[in-house]
């Protein structure tokens, strides 16, 4: 570690260097320039075009300096990586016209940027010094291992790889293996996950084998942190070992659409803390812990199959007859597009009420994300067909009068009024 | 504190500074606060640190690994200790470069103002360099009347200027396992004689680390005639059919083994695998690791009328072109503090894998096998001398396509009367 703090302030050596200075204040001084150029004069260099003005300036900064027969190349380089950062920019509204938003997005913030970053360390790193001396600098012993700066560097840069970019090839496999293996979309995705912790896990384990480290000393560290797990992270670690269950057992996965306080919301990811439910009603985001549904009990619209038995309740006057109601109701509901016509909608005589005799229409639908629509759609058909029919949906009638208080004496009549 | 070295952070004339440069605006402060910090942290005697930053050389056979980097990092610490006792400001900084590489890198950094301040290399690499102009004339100085006169006029470039100071000499010798081989062979004959006899031979491809033996047959001379651009003399065929043809012999015997790569020699010797190679005096600390008391070093085996032409590394310490007054004049420092007679002697005895150059400086041969071995070395490797001058002035590729051809001779793919042609050629620089 000591000589990487001396290696990082040898580098500063290179600051004493007047031609160092010289192309380093070219960069500042453009970038300067530039700014308050973009900011004072907004008609004449456009914000937008700021930092193209500004590597102008470098570009004729560099051919004074090489005029002059100075050296030019640290600033070259430095302009170049500008321009690259700059043209990163540009590229998600590139990339949009074919991937949707949020996957350019993540793909910017997690595989793009930090890539072109260390690329960028790299070129910059390389003026300076020799990369294969560097990495072989050393950091100290871990778990009996002389560690280095490029084992290190390499460890940290395949565990990144393989967290970010594990995800893509799973996907693929996992769509291969449900054309090849004809399973629902849910288990393909609980495959897609499954195949992706595969990775990650076999992957840390080449990288731990890479490094060296000695078997041993990892079952050691790994009993040392079983004590851990049992006082201090114990929830992470249950939420952890319950999300992996889940998983295998396939009855939270993502797509499937479970009852949470009520209302119908659909698994999006399982997470290795915490499971994401998109809800429809109001389009929110829950993020429940993954013990939750390993306690606690859960009801799945989508267990075994992705139907949905509905119901709607509507009253009808005694004067009709209950034999021709319910062959309504069930001809109402089959009208409704969105019904299923198997298994057959089915309406039922529930009870006597005070006003009306109450029916229940009962039908399957495909999603039951759309249960709430189709209900609306459902009771627009009953209220139309009733109407066409004849068939009167009563209701409790309220009467108001007024009541003399007390009783008898007339002059009472407008104090005792007593609200209905 | 000299502040002029302190980087100018830009001034902006407006009273806040706008959100969309904040990043700018830190990397500024943080130059300055770091450079600050650094230069802040100033010797007992108030003068400001200096900075030498160092480029060591690596040869083909040495591979940049940690322990490389180690053994690298525990000679510098030698040398360091002492040298800042007499000037505690100066910091040291190295980094490791393949040689054969270091021309094409240096260039780059050139380009950019961001090469080392000294360079710390073989003879040949130096004359690179200085070829390149990536290295400055290193000035002529008192102390270079006590370096050995024949190393100062190798490191002379053809004007006469010097490329480098010479400071160490890397001698090639032999390593053996004595317990695979009790007495190292002294003879080219008895080399082949201890392989008939079931010791395992590991013999290296590579040109310069195989020419010790055109020195033991009896070839240097023919093969430094035919080089210096003088037709081939029947006496000069001979001698190098004579080499080509012991090479072929070589091989054709059942424990003799080629390898292409030094390392691996050196590694299959550590197992225990081999029982002699060639090899260099700096890879000694790595097999004395391994075997212990059981790595023996000699001289390589000369022949029956003349001896083992081994090419030695001459270490020197060469100028970089880009540095500031202040870390010249360290660099010069280091450097002539590098060719004291204590130091020299110092270094020479706390490692026994280096030579002093300095003249005067005698070495207790009797008491030490491997020293006896490394003076040895040195007188052998005396004849190399107009052999390497040679082969840095013509074609760069030549010790490849040298190396290549005889690959084929030692794979029987050529005969030596086949090969000899074909050698001459490469010599004169042909195509």
């Amino acid at each position: 570690m000591t000589e990487l703090l001396q290696m990082l302030t040898g580098w500063l050596g290179y600051l004493e260097r007047p031609s160092t200075l010289i192309q380093l204040a070219i960069l500042i001084a453009a970038a300067l320039i530039s700014g308050q150029l973009a900011r004072r004069h907004p008609r004449a260099l456009r914000p937008a075009l700021k930092i193209p003005f500004a590597l102008m300036l470098v570009a004729l900064g560099c051919l004074l300096l090489r005029l002059a027969s100075l050296p030019w190349g640290l600033t070259a380089i430095l302009a170049l990586l500008w321009l690259g950062w700059w043209a990163l920019g540009l590229l998600p509204h590139l990339l949009e016209r074919w991937m949707p938003e949020e996957a350019v997005r993540h793909l910017e913030s997690r595989l793009l940027r930090p890539a072109y970053l260390l690329m960028a360390s790299l070129v910059l790193i390389g003026e300076f010094d020799n990369l294969t001396s560097m990495a072989t600098i050393p950091l100290g012993r871990f778990l009996g291992v002389d560690l280095t700066m490029g084992k290190l560097v390499n460890a940290l840069l395949v565990t990144y790889l393989l967290l970010v970019g594990s995800q893509p090839p799973a996907a693929g496999l996992a769509w291969l293996m449900q054309r090849m293996l004809r399973i629902s979309d849910g288990s393909r995705r609980a495959l897609e996950l499954m195949i992706s912790y595969l990775v990650v896990g076999l992957g840390l384990v080449t990288v731990a084998d890479h490094l060296g480290l000695n078997s041993n000393a990892l079952i050691a560290v790994a009993g040392g942190l079983s004590v851990g797990l049992g006082f201090g992270i114990k929830e992470v670690f249950s939420n952890f070992v319950s999300g992996m269950w889940l998983l295998f057992e396939g009855s939270v996965r993502p797509g499937e659409v479970l009852m949470i306080e009520g209302d119908p919301c659909e698994v999006r990811r399982l997470g290795l803390r915490a499971t994401l439910l998109w809800r429809d009603r109001d389009n929110a985001e829950l993020l429940i812990p993954n013990q939750n549904f390993f306690t606690d009990q859960a009801t799945s619209y989508t267990a075994t199959d992705r139907m949905r038995r509905s119901q709607v309740s509507v009253g009808a006057a005694y004067r009709h007859d209950p034999a021709a109601v319910i062959t309504l109701l069930e001809a109402t509901a089959l009208e409704v597009p969105r019904v299923l016509r198997q298994p057959a909608p089915k309406a039922l005589l529930l009870s006597y009420g005070e006003s009306s005799l109450n029916y229940a229409l009962r039908f399957w639908i495909e999603n039951p994300m759309d249960n709430v629509g189709i209900c609306s759609e459902v009771n627009q058909a009953i209220w139309c067909a009733f109407g066409r029919e004849g068939i009167e949906i009563p209701f409790p009638q309220q009467v108001q009068y007024e009541m003399p208080w007390p009783p008898g004496e007339p002059g009472a009549a407008q104090a005792g009024k007593r609200p209905q | 504190m000299d502040l002029m070295l302190l980087p100018s952070v830009p001034h902006d004339p407006a009273p806040h500074p706008p959100a969309s440069r904040p990043l700018l605006w830190l990397a500024a402060s943080a130059t300055a606060a770091v450079t600050a910090a650094a230069l802040g942290s100033c010797s007992p005697q108030g003068e400001p640190p200096v900075v030498l930053l160092i480029a060591i050389g690596t040869s083909q056979d040495q591979v940049i690994n940690g322990q490389l980097h180690r053994e690298f990092r525990e000679q510098q610490k030698r040398l360091e200790q002492s040298f800042r006792q007499l000037h505690p400001s100066i910091r040291f900084r190295f980094s490791l470069y393949p040689e054969e590489r270091l021309v094409e890198t240096m260039r780059r950094r050139q380009w950019s103002g961001l090469e080392p301040d000294l360079f710390y290399v073989t003879s040949r690499a130096a004359h690179q360099l200085l070829g390149a102009g990536i290295t400055t004339p290193y000035p002529a100085s008192a102390q270079q009347g006590r370096i050995e006169p024949t190393l100062l006029r190798l490191e002379r470039d053809r004007d006469g200027t010097l490329t480098g100071l010479p400071v160490l000499q890397q001698l090639h010798i032999s390593c053996f396992n004595n317990r695979r081989l009790p007495q190292p062979p002294a003879s080219l004959d008895a080399l082949v004689a201890a392989s008939a006899a079931g010791a395992p031979i590991g013999l290296p491809v590579n040109p310069e680390n195989l020419f010790w033996t055109l020195g033991s047959t009896g070839a240097l001379p023919a093969v430094t005639h035919v080089m210096s651009g003088n037709p081939p003399t029947k006496q000069d065929r001979q001698a190098l059919g004579r080499w080509l043809a012991w090479l072929t012999n070589a091989s054709n015997q059942q424990r003799v083994v080629f390898y292409g790569n030094q390392e691996m020699a050196e590694q299959e010797l550590a197992e225990g695998r081999l029982a002699w190679i060639p090899c260099r005096s700096t890879t000694l600390p790595r097999l004395r690791q391994r075997l212990g008391t059981h790595l023996g070093v000699a001289p390589l085996p000369d022949g029956d009328n003349s001896m083992a032409s081994p090419v030695n590394y001459i270490r020197v310490m060469a100028l970089g072109r880009n540095s500031t007054p202040r870390a010249r004049q360290a660099a010069m420092a280091f450097s002539t503090f590098a060719i004291n007679p204590l130091v020299q002697r110092g270094v020479t005895l706390g490692s026994y894998t280096v030579l002093p150059v300095d003249r005067q400086i005698s070495m207790p041969v009797s008491s030490s096998q491997t020293l006896s071995a490394l003076v040895r070395a040195r007188d052998q490797g005396l004849q190399t001398d107009q052999l390497m001058r040679l082969l840095r002035s013509g074609d760069q590729q030549r010790p490849a396509k040298l190396q290549a051809l005889i690959s084929e001779v030692v794979f029987g793919e050529l005969s030596p009367e086949q090969a000899t042609p074909r050698l001459i050629n490469l010599l004169q620089d042909k195509p």
